[in-house]
C-alpha cells in the first residue's frame, strides 16, 4: 500500500505539500506532487486535502 | 440511505459559498453546507505549516468595510475577525526605479515615470481616466489592445500587465478592456484594504459559527456527489462521507464547486443545450504561479510590482501585517506572477524565470538568509479563477432553485474573494425573495 499520485489531476497547488505532518511531500520542480516513501507513514492526511482528488491510496 | 432535511444546501465552503450559507441561516433557513476536503474555505483560508500560516488563494478584502465580505461578517453578526488596514506603499519598479502610487490608487506618477515623454503620460493617463469616469472600452478588445491604440512603450504595457495579472491572473491581452475598466472603478469608489488575522481562515470560521448557532451544519470530508433534480427544480444532494452515503432534501442548492462541476453533479441532460454551451466556452480558468519566500532580515517594505522583471510579478511583504504570527525574527514576502497565457505554459520554466528574477530583482536575497518555502501553481480545477475575468456566467442556472456562487460567477467589475462573496450575497438574496424558510430552527 502506498499513496500514489494521478500527474494528470494533480495542479501543483502544494495542499499534499503544507498538510504532511511528515514533510515527505515535495512539488518542486515539476508542480507535481511527488512522495518520498521513505519518510511517508500512510497517514493519508494528504487524501483528504488535495483539492483536485489526485491522490489515491493503493 | 440515511435521509436529513434542510432548506438550503451549499456544496463547497469557500467565501462565495460561506458568506451564502451565513446569510441564509441568519435569515432563518436550515442551512446546511458539504466541503469534501478536510479543511474549510477552499482558497480562502490558511494552512499551517512549518510555523507559517501559508494561505491557500488572496485574502486581502480589496474594499475594506465596503467589501461584501466584511458587510457579510457584519450583517450575519459574525465576530473574532480582526483587521488591520493595508498601510503599506504600492510601488512600480520602472526602469530600475522605485515610483510610488499616487493618492487613491492613482497611476499617474507611475505612468509618468515609464513615458518617453510628458505628451505619451497624458494621452495614456487621460485616456484612463476618461474609461473609469465616463464611458469603458468595448469588451471585444483586450486591455492589451485598448493600450497598443495609446503607446507602444512596453514599460507602460507592464505597468496594466501588472494590475491585471496581480488582481485576475489574468494578462493583460487575455482581459476584456470594458471589463478591466469596470473593475478599476469598483476598486476607485470603494474603500481601501484590509489585511484579516490568519488570512480568511478566520473569515470562514466565524461564518462557520453563525451557521452552526442559527442550527445549520458545517460538515467537512463530505462530498457531494450528486445534485437531486425533479422536473427542471432542485431538490437535494447526495453526499458521501466515510464511504456511506446521505440524502439531504433541500429546497435550495448552492455550489460554490464551480458550474462545470455543478453541472457534473446535476447531470448534463438537466440543462439546456445553450447554458451547457456558455459552461464549456466561458468556464476557462485562469493560472498563477505563487511564491512564499521566506527570510531572516527584511527583503521588502512595500507592495512591489516589478515591471522590469521577466515576468510582472507582485512582491507583497506578507508579515508586515501581522508580524506576531509568523516564527520570532522571520519575514515572509509572497512572489506571484501570471504565466504569458493561462493555458500551454511549462510550470517549470516558470519556476526557472521566476528563480532568476527573484535573483535580479533581490540580490540581497542570499545575504538575508533567504529561500523559498513553498512554490505552487493555481491552475486547471484549482485555479486562480474558475472563468477568466469579465467572462462569469450568472449565478442562477436553468435548473429551479440551483445557483452557482464562486469565482466563476461574480459579477462584472468584481474581482477575486470580493466578488465570490458577492455572488453569494446576490444567490442569498434571490433565495430570500422567492422561497419561505420551512424548516426553521431556534438558535442554540
Amino acid at each position: 500500500m502506498s499513496v500514489k499520485v494521478h500527474q494528470m489531476a494533480c495542479t501543483g497547488c502544494g495542499w499534499c505539500v503544507v498538510s504532511c505532518p511528515q514533510d515527505a511531500v515535495d512539488n518542486r520542480p515539476s508542480f507535481v506532487a511527488r512522495i518520498d516513501e521513505d519518510l511517508c507513514t500512510h497517514c493519508l492526511v494528504c487524501l483528504d486535502y488535495c483539492p483536485n482528488g489526485a491522490l489515491v491510496d493503493e | 440511505m440515511e435521509r436529513m432535511k434542510a432548506d438550503v444546501v451549499v456544496i463547497g465552503s469557500g467565501i462565495g459559498g460561506m458568506c451564502a450559507g451565513a446569510l441564509l441561516a441568519h435569515a432563518g433557513y436550515k442551512t446546511v453546507v458539504l466541503e469534501s476536503l478536510a479543511l474549510l474555505g477552499g482558497r480562502y483560508t490558511c494552512i499551517d505549516w512549518q510555523g507559517y500560516e501559508i494561505p491557500t488563494g488572496g485574502h486581502i478584502v480589496n474594499h475594506g468595510k465596503d467589501d461584501p465580505i466584511c458587510r457579510t461578517l457584519e450583517e450575519v453578526g459574525a465576530r473574532g475577525v480582526e483587521f488591520r488596514e493595508f498601510k503599506i506603499p504600492v510601488r512600480y519598479r520602472v526602469g530600475g526605479r522605485d515610483v510610488d502610487l499616487g493618492e487613491k490608487g492613482g497611476l499617474g506618477n507611475v505612468v509618468a515615470a515609464a513615458s518617453r515623454d510628458e505628451a505619451e503620460a497624458r494621452r495614456v493617463t487621460d485616456a484612463v481616466y476618461a474609461a473609469i469616469r465616463r464611458e469603458e472600452p468595448s469588451d471585444a478588445i483586450s486591455l492589451r489592445h485598448w493600450l497598443l491604440r495609446l503607446t507602444d512603450n512596453e514599460r507602460i504595457h507592464n505597468i496594466f500587465q501588472c494590475q491585471a495579472t496581480a488582481f485576475t491572473g489574468v494578462n493583460a491581452h487575455e482581459f476584456p478592456a470594458g471589463e478591466f475598466f469596470r473593475f478599476l472603478r469598483t476598486y476607485a469608489r470603494l474603500r481601501g484594504p484590509l489585511v484579516p488575522r490568519h488570512t480568511g481562515s478566520s473569515i470562514i470560521a466565524a461564518l462557520k459559527t453563525v451557521i452552526e448557532e442559527k442550527g445549520g451544519c458545517v460538515l467537512t470530508t463530505t462530498r457531494a456527489v450528486k445534485i437531486l433534480i425533479n422536473k427542471d427544480t432542485a431538490e437535494g444532494v447526495v453526499a458521501e462521507r466515510n464511504g456511506r452515503q446521505q440524502k439531504i432534501e433541500a429546497t435550495v442548492v448552492i455550489s460554490n464547486v464551480g458550474p462545470k462541476k455543478t453541472v457534473e453533479l446535476a447531470g448534463a441532460r438537466n440543462f439546456e443545450s445553450r447554458y451547457l454551451e456558455q459552461v464549456a466556452e466561458q468556464v476557462k480558468p485562469s493560472a498563477a504561479m505563487d511564491y512564499i519566500i521566506v527570510s531572516e532580515k527584511p527583503l521588502l517594505d512595500s507592495l512591489l510590482f516589478s515591471t522590469d522583471a521577466q515576468r510582472t510579478e507582485a512582491w507583497s511583504p506578507t508579515s508586515l501585517f501581522w508580524p506576531e504570527d509568523v516564527p520570532k525574527g522571520m519575514h515572509v514576502m509572497e512572489g506571484y506572477a501570471a504565466p504569458p497565457s493561462s493555458v500551454g505554459y511549462d510550470p517549470k520554466a516558470e519556476y526557472e524565470t521566476f528563480l532568476g528574477d527573484l535573483e535580479r530583482e533581490f540580490p540581497q536575497f542570499k545575504e538575508c538568509g533567504g529561500r523559498v518555502l513553498l512554490a505552487r501553481q493555481f491552475c486547471g480545477d484549482w485555479p486562480v479563477n474558475r472563468c477568466f475575468q469579465g467572462c462569469d456566467l450568472d449565478q442562477k442556472t436553468p435548473v429551479e432553485f440551483l445557483y452557482n456562487v464562486g469565482d466563476g460567477v461574480k459579477p462584472s467589475g468584481w474581482v477575486g474573494a470580493s466578488g465570490a462573496a458577492l455572488s453569494g450575497r446576490l444567490v442569498a438574496e434571490d433565495v430570500r425573495r422567492r422561497v419561505e424558510p420551512r424548516h426553521p430552527l431556534t438558535a442554540r
